[in-house]
Order: C-alpha cells, then structure tokens, then sequence
C-alpha cells in the first residue's frame, strides 16, 4: 500500500485485528496504566519522597499509610516505584529512539545501495552481534563512566545492528516491488524513494522490533542497575533496588518482590504488546 | 567435512579480530591511567611514566593494538594490571565454574522445555497450551537475578534446602543453574512450539498420516527431527553467549566465575583481563556454534551435502546462498 | 449398491474460520465401482481435495467439519469410524497421493525406510527382511533401481519423488487410491509417464482410483466415469464418452471444454470462462453457476438446479433439462 489513502484502512485493519487477541489488548491496558502512573503521579508528588531518608519510619509494612510500605531508609515504595517507572520507561524509549534512528539509516543505506557497501556495514553489524548485548553495553559504561547519559549511550549503541538487520530486511522485499521501480524511472531521488516509499512500507516489522527491544532495554536498565553499572542510588531504579534490598530479603520480602513484580509486569506488559503488533500487522506469521 | 571445519575456523578470526579491536578501543580511548590504577594514588609522576613505559602505554593506539594481537596469536594475553598473574590462567581457573553453571542450566532448560514445547504445539490453543504460552511469556520479562534472588530466598534462606551464594559442593550450582534456565527456557520453548507448529503442517506430515501412521508416530518419527534444527541453534547461542560469563547470575549467587571476573576486570580499566575475557568468550562462543552447525549435518541431510558443496565452491558463494 | 468400493451420500464439508464459515462441500454423492477409475474434475477451489481428505477423514482438525453425509468404503461407515480404525485403514484400505512430490516426502528420512514405514504400519508379522524385499520390489515396481533406498528425497528429481510418493501409497496393495492432481507439479515431458505408470500398476493390482485433476486431457486419457465439480456441489456426472461426446452438458462442462486448446478447430483463441466462482463463504441462493453461466434463466438466480437423468448414469444439475432424477426411494440416480 504504497499511498496515504490506503494508509488509514491499513491502521483500521491492523488494529480490528489486535482487538481480537485478549492478550495483546491486556498488554496495551497495562502499558497505558504504566505510563499514565509514571507521568502523572510525578505531577502531584514531589521527587524528594523518592528520595529523602526518614529513619523514623524504616521498613513500615504493606498498609494504609504506605500502600507499598516504606524501605530501609523509611522512603514510601510505591512513590519510588512511581519515580523508578518513569526512569525506566523514558530512558528505555529514548534509548531505544536513539539507536532506531541510527540502526535505520545503516540498515536502509545496507539495504538500499546493496553492494560492497552492503558487505562492509553488514560484516561490522555481525561482530557487534557476536558480543553479548550486556557485555558490551558493560564495557561502554565502564568506559564512560556512571550516569543516566552514558548508559542511554551504552544501551543504544549495542541495539544499534538488531534495528539495521531488520530495517535492512525490510527494504530488501520492498525493494525489488514495482512500485519502487516505477518512482525509479519517473527519475525519483534516491533519498527521496527510500523516505517516501521504502521506510512506510518496511515499518511494519521496524515497529514490532521497537516495541520488543523497549523490554529488552528495560530489562537491561535494571540489570546493569544492579551490578553497580546503571544507575546508581538514591536515584530510585527498579534494579538498584533490588540490590540494595538484597541483604534483608528474608526480613522484608516485599523489598524485592515489588521492585521484581514491577520489572516483569513492565517488561511483559510491552512484550505482548509487541507480540500482538506482530500478529496484527501480519496474519501470515501466526502459529 | 574436516575442511569444512578448518574453513569454519579460519571464518572466526576476522570475527574474533573485530571484536577485540572494538573492546581495545572502548578501553583505550576514554580517561583513566591504568598505570595510576596499579601503583595507586600515592605513587610518582616519575613512577607512573616509567609503568606506563613498562607497560607500552606510550606507543600509539594502533601500534599498541598490533603489538597486543601479535602476543595473543602466540597464546600470550599478558599479565592482569589488578593481580599481576598470567589472565589466560586466571580465565583457565574460573572456567569450569562458569562452565558447569551455563551446561547445567541449559541442560535443566533444554530438557524442559522441549517437551513442552511440543505438546504446547501439538495440542495448540488447548488449556496446557494457554498455560505454556503464559508462563514463557513470564519468564522471558523477569530478569534473571531476580528469579535467582526468587530461588535463593525461597530455597537457601526459608527452606534451607541450598547454600545461597558461593561454590564448593554440587548443592551450591544447582539455584545458579535455575536461574540460568529460567532465562533461556522460555525462549526454548517458543522455539520448539512454533517450528513443530510449522513442521506439523508440512505436506509430508499428512503423507505419513494417510499412510496410516498415529499422530503419536507422526511426531516421534517424522516431526521432532525435522523441529530440531532451530531448536538446536537457539539452545547452541545462548549456551555460547552463557560460557561467556553468566554476568549478572555470578554476581547474585557471588560465585567467583568469568561474570565476576569480568565485571570487576572492566569496574577496575584491567585492560588485559578485560580482553583476555572477551576473546576467551568469543572464542567458546565461535566453538560452540560450530559445534552447532556440525550437529545439523547429522539431523539434516540436505545440510551436510550443503556442506559438502561449500567446500567446493569456497567461501563466498555458500554466504550468498 | 453393492458392487461399489466407496459411496458418499449427501457430504457436506465446511471449514470453520476466525471470520466465517466457508461452505466447501455442499450435498456431494459419489460413488467409485471395483476397479474403476473416477475423474473428479474441477477448478481451484471447487471443494475436490476437501471431498478427498473427508474420505481419507484427514480434514484440518478443529477446521474442516463434517457437517452431514455419510462415507462408506469397503462396507465400513467411515464417518463413524474412530481415529484408530482409520489408522488401519489409511495406507492399507485407501491411500492418497498429494499434488506437490516437493514436499511430500520427509526430508529426513530415506526414501526406502519411508516406503518400509507403510508396511511396517500395516503388514506387522512380516519379518524385517520380507520388508526389505517388498520396499525392493515396489522401487523396481515404480522404475527406480532399489539401490538407491538409501538415498534422501533431495537426491531425487520431481518425478522420480513422484514415483516414490506412488510405491508408498500403493505399496499395500489399497482398493482406493486418491490420486490428488498427481502430475500437476510436474514437468509435461514427465507427466505422461507418471500418469502412465500409474494406470498401469492400477491395472495389474485391481485398484480403484479417483483421480483429481483440472486437465481435460487426463481424463480423456484415465478415466471410465467423470464427476465435475462446482462450488463445492456436482453439477454433471457421467461416463467419459457421454461427458465428452458433447451433445448435452452442463454450460460449466461446455465452459471448460471451450477452454481448451483445440487443434482441429483452427480457433484463434481460447474461450476462458468469464467471471470467478462464488464466494464459498456466501454461496448464491440459485444456481452456484448462476452469475458466469452464458445459458442463464431468471428463474436460476432462484432456486438450485436439480438432478436431471440423460440415460447410462449421465446426470446434469440444471434447469435447462429440467426433472429431478430422485428415484422413488429418495436416493438420486447415478
């Protein structure tokens, strides 16, 4: 569907289609629960109940005050809970923004130019793929340093080749389509064709990676939080907290289980959400 | 076939070179003095330059680059700047931790979810199937170190069952080797569950079944092999990035395997067991899915005559096809 | 009755889908005598292979439904038969061949433990040997040196796979053989052959076969009798000479006729039949034929055509011959 005409019913389509599944409409609820919590609750609550200690009120149990209880430094979970949701979900979509853009504009040069070109960047994107994700993205925080910047950087760089080998696949099928060739002929810019035509009509798959890869970095966020690689506390992250809890976790359980039962929820929620994109923009890949 | 091994092997070099240029690179090119890192704060300027002379940190970026590859080709990685001890013996020693912890969890995973997957498939969209589906979906969006910190509280704190943290004996690999499967499980069974989906669908599975074959014998005979494939290759990757160091698994548990090692080799600029870390990995990395890509030729036949032509018409023609 | 190997009476198929049902077998008789051979003839889509799996009672599960009808092969109902009956009597009983030999065969197994298989599934007290020495005698059977049982399917061309696919399905010696545009996938210089070959192994085990096909040409060639199909119902039933003399056909059997290349008639071009068949998941109240039909009468748009009796077991469902070829007890006369 190479026209904007036909865009609209294509957007209709696809989502009668992922109506239809009770699981990815789940996953888009929480989603929605999630980011209205994470960025309208900061509205009302100041960002020092997230961190200011008040040792009068450590460790207050699941209850009224407290819906979540308060931590070892007497600060409400739930308000850190809150604060941490925003971290992750705003660095996991800017990190995730960062490398599409930069994994597209390699994977659509790759894909549409072919050639020695091609050979070259597909050879780099391969030996970044051949080092485990968080790996790299450790090497590249320890060499930067700490701080919410560089491991924004770190993370976007090692999803950088995942974004070019779709993209590139992408515009491998679109391009050898007859449309293409016709806008070829009608003396088309090359850069205008691949804006214009090709990336539109690739964007299927590009989204469902996005979407996908958004968990991952979540996942990620945490991960390297709680090796002492992320970001760091009072910075209230749901891995730095994890950590942190670590040593009372047979005390105080809950210390671990919300900031856990959050990252899953969290990561899952935006899994079937992906899921669900990728059966609805494309019936043919359903089991 | 062995040619085709020797080609395989040669084909990782330019991986491997790359890979260390990259960490070289990331190592090398941002601030920190490493020669300051080992003789500490107290030391001299005149201390500090003779270390650095000591330890070819005057020499360019690439010559000292060229210099290192040349040792490595020789089998040397150099000494590690924290411990002064050999790295290729201080990777040899935590080895085998890393290494009983990634097999063992990829066997618990592997063994499980198979099955699962299978029945999952076979029975698609029935309650099990449902269930499956779900706990997979689960498992891949918790991390890691969470499901070990799941395990450890509720198996090594209230029930006592297994040691916590640390290693020694069998008890103490048996919470980091869950925790290892749990991650890669749920990936195992999507796997599975999708390419028996495929494979049941095939048209020489309605030719085993008109020849009378039950659907039981029709999965057994015809439809496992043939799904094994891309099963064999996910569970080859993922055991190969996990011999690389369960990263995050080694740091919850405290187990003082190639993980740790190499967090702290990397939290502290040690240059050379950082390296000496990353090529051991990819090196293991490159075995295994060799390994991998050698076992298909058994299960598939039309692979290994593949092989056999890729020999023949060398490198470049069999990545095209 | 009893001298016909199979009869279907009334099979109606649908295929239940997430958005509609789609209608591919509606009402649909047949009947295959000892040792002859039915041309079921048709276009895509007519409902020819769905009719086929219902026989051999391999429709996709929780898909293709039996809505009515009833099948009965060899004196057994199949449509009551459990799965482990009909395990003892796919392969053994009836048999079927697939269009595509590509993807017909596993590609992980050799061809000689894949004709062993059906034996081994049906002849149990043979001894590994006789088993041996059948697969042996069913590869030379289909003109392919047993030498070569140890080899995978890739290693074989598309009509030697065909032959393959052949030994097995005939390899115990069924009374029906479902034979589903077996040459179809094929190239034409090898199509004869196979077909041939076929006809021929038929002949001398005494098999009844129904072969599916869209080719004219290989029903001239096969086949005593002919059924044709239409959106999923018979619209003409007959001997082949009577189908093929042309004096009087249903306007689809002229259609397809019309269609083929003919070279006494130095016709400049073919006559396609114009229009596409019916939505199978809303089929037309009238006629199925009804909006392509060059003969059409107001009336047909109304009610479907019934069965009209030509004499010698030719029926043709149209209103154009008018009648209804009931027979007094109900049942229709073909």
């Amino acid at each position: 569907m190479p026209k904007g005409a036909s865009k609209r019913g294509q957007v209709q389509m696809t989502w009668s289609r992922y109506r239809k599944s009770k699981l990815a409409m789940l996953g888009l609820v929480t989603v929605s629960v999630l980011f209205f919590a994470a960025l309208a609750i900061p509205l009302f609550k100041d960002y020092e109940m997230a961190i200011e200690q008040d040792f009068s009120s450590r460790y207050q149990p699941i209850g009224a005050g407290h819906i979540f209880g308060t931590d070892q430094f007497g600060r409400d979970i739930f308000i850190r809970m809150v604060f941490g949701a925003r971290i992750s979900l705003l660095v996991g979509i800017a990190t995730v923004s960062a490398s599409l853009v930069a994994g597209a504009f390699i994977g659509a040069a790759a894909g549409y130019y072919g050639g020695r070109l091609d050979e070259i960047l597909m050879r780099i994107m391969d030996v970044f793929l051949a080092i485990p994700n968080t790996l790299l993205a450790i090497s590249i925080v320890a060499a930067l340093g700490q701080g919410i910047t560089n491991l924004l950087i770190a993370l976007a760089i090692s999803q950088v080749p995942s974004f070019a080998r779709v993209v590139r696949a992408s515009i491998l099928t679109v391009k050898e389509q007859d449309y293409i060739e016709a806008a070829r002929a009608l003396g088309t810019s090359n850069a205008r064709i691949i804006a214009r035509h090709i990336l539109p009509n690739a964007i299927g798959p590009i989204i469902v990676q996005t979407t996908l890869n958004v968990a991952r970095t979540i996942l990620n966020i945490s991960s390297l939080s709680f090796v002492g690689l992320g970001i760091s506390p009072p910075t209230p992250e749901w891995g730095s907290m994890l950590a942190d809890a670590k040593p009372q976790m047979l005390q105080y359980p809950h210390l671990i289980l919300i900031p856990g039962a959050a990252i899953a929820i969290t990561v899952m929620a935006i899994n079937l959400v992906g899921d669900g994109l990728r059966d609805a923009l494309d019936p043919r890949l359903r089991n | 076939m062995i040619r085709y091994i020797g080609q395989r092997l040669l084909m990782m070099i330019p991986v491997i070179l790359g890979i260390s240029f990259i960490i070289f690179s990331i190592m090398n090119l941002t601030k920190g003095d490493p020669a300051r890192l080992i003789l500490g704060e107290g030391a001299t300027l005149e201390a500090i330059e003779a270390k650095r002379e000591e330890l070819g940190l005057n020499d360019a970026f690439i010559v000292r680059y060229a210099k290192y590859i040349a040792r490595v080709a020789i089998g040397d990685f150099g000494r590690s700047y924290r411990t002064d001890a050999p790295v290729s013996e201080e990777i040899f020693s935590r080895f085998p931790t890393t290494f009983y912890i990634a097999f063992l969890g990829i066997l618990f995973a592997t063994l499980f979810a198979v099955p699962v997957g299978v029945i999952s498939a076979v029975k698609q969209y029935s309650a099990i199937d449902i269930i499956t589906t779900v706990v997979a979906m689960l498992l891949t969006s918790m991390p890691g170190f969470f499901v070990g910190m799941l395990l450890i509280l509720s198996f090594a704190l209230m029930l006592r069952i297994f040691p916590a943290t640390g290693i020694g004996t069998w008890r103490h690999f048996i919470l980091p080797s869950l925790s290892v499967a749990s991650v890669t499980m749920a990936n195992f069974i999507r796997m599975t569950r999708s390419t028996m989906l495929e494979v049941i669908r095939q048209d020489y599975v309605r030719t085993a079944r008109a020849k009378g074959a039950s659907m039981r014998r029709v999965i057994f005979t015809h439809c496992l092999r043939n799904s094994l494939l891309p099963v064999v290759t996910v569970v080859g990757i993922n055991f190969g990035v996990q011999l690389g160091g369960t990263i995050m698994i080694e740091a919850v548990f405290a187990i003082p395997g190639l993980g740790t090692y190499m967090i702290n080799a990397i939290r502290q600029k040690d240059i050379p067991a950082v390296m000496g870390s990353v090529i051991f990995a990819a090196i293991v990395a490159g075995i295994i899915n060799l390994a991998v890509d050698i076992l298909y030729a058994y299960i598939d036949p039309r692979v290994k005559s593949h092989y056999e032509r890729f020999t023949k018409r060398g490198r470049r023609n069999a990545q095209r096809s | 009755m009893g001298e016909n190997l199979l009869d279907i009476e009334n099979l109606s198929v649908i295929y239940r889908t997430d958005d509609a049902y789609i209608y591919a077998v509606n009402g649909v008789d047949m009947s295959v005598k000892n040792g002859e051979t039915l041309g079921l003839v048709g276009e895509t889509g007519a409902g020819k292979t769905t009719a086929a799996l219902a026989i051999m009672k391999l429709l996709p599960e929780r898909i293709g439904i039996v809505k009515s009808g009833k099948i009965t092969l060899a004196g057994i109902d199949i449509t009551r038969a459990t799965e482990h009956e009909m395990e003892a009597i796919r392969g053994n009983a009836v048999s079927m061949i697939f269009q595509d030999p590509m993807t017909s065969l596993n590609p992980t197994i050799t061809v000689g433990r894949q004709i062993a298989e059906v034996l081994q599934l049906h002849e149990k007290g043979k001894s590994h040997g006789e088993i041996s020495r059948s697969v042996d005698e069913m590869m030379e059977l289909v003109g392919i040196p047993p030498h070569r049982k140890n080899e995978y399917p890739h290693q074989f061309s598309g009509g030697m796979k065909q032959r393959i696919v052949i030994a097995i399905a005939l390899a115990c010696k069924p009374k029906l053989l479902i034979a589903d545009e077996p040459t179809t996938a094929l190239d034409v210089t090898i199509q004869d052959q196979v077909l041939e070959m076929m006809n021929d192994l038929k002949e001398r085990l005494g098999t009844s076969m129904i072969l599916i096909t869209h080719d004219l040409g290989v029903v001239a060639q096969t086949c005593d009798r002919v059924s044709i199909m239409y959106a999923g119902e018979i619209i003409e039933s007959g001997g082949v000479e009577e189908i093929f003399d042309g004096k009087k056909r249903h306007p689809y059997t002229s259609g397809l006729f019309g269609s083929i290349p003919n070279i006494k008639i130095a016709a400049r071009r073919l006559n396609p039949i114009d229009g596409l068949m019916p939505d199978p998941a809303s089929l037309p109240a009238g006629c199925g034929f009804f909006e392509r039909c060059p003969k059409k009468m107001a009336s047909c748009g109304q009610k479907p055509p019934l069965f009209a009796a030509r004499g010698g077991g030719h029926v043709i469902r149209c209103w154009l011959y008018g009648g209804d070829a009931r027979q007094g007890d109900g049942s229709w006369a073909l």
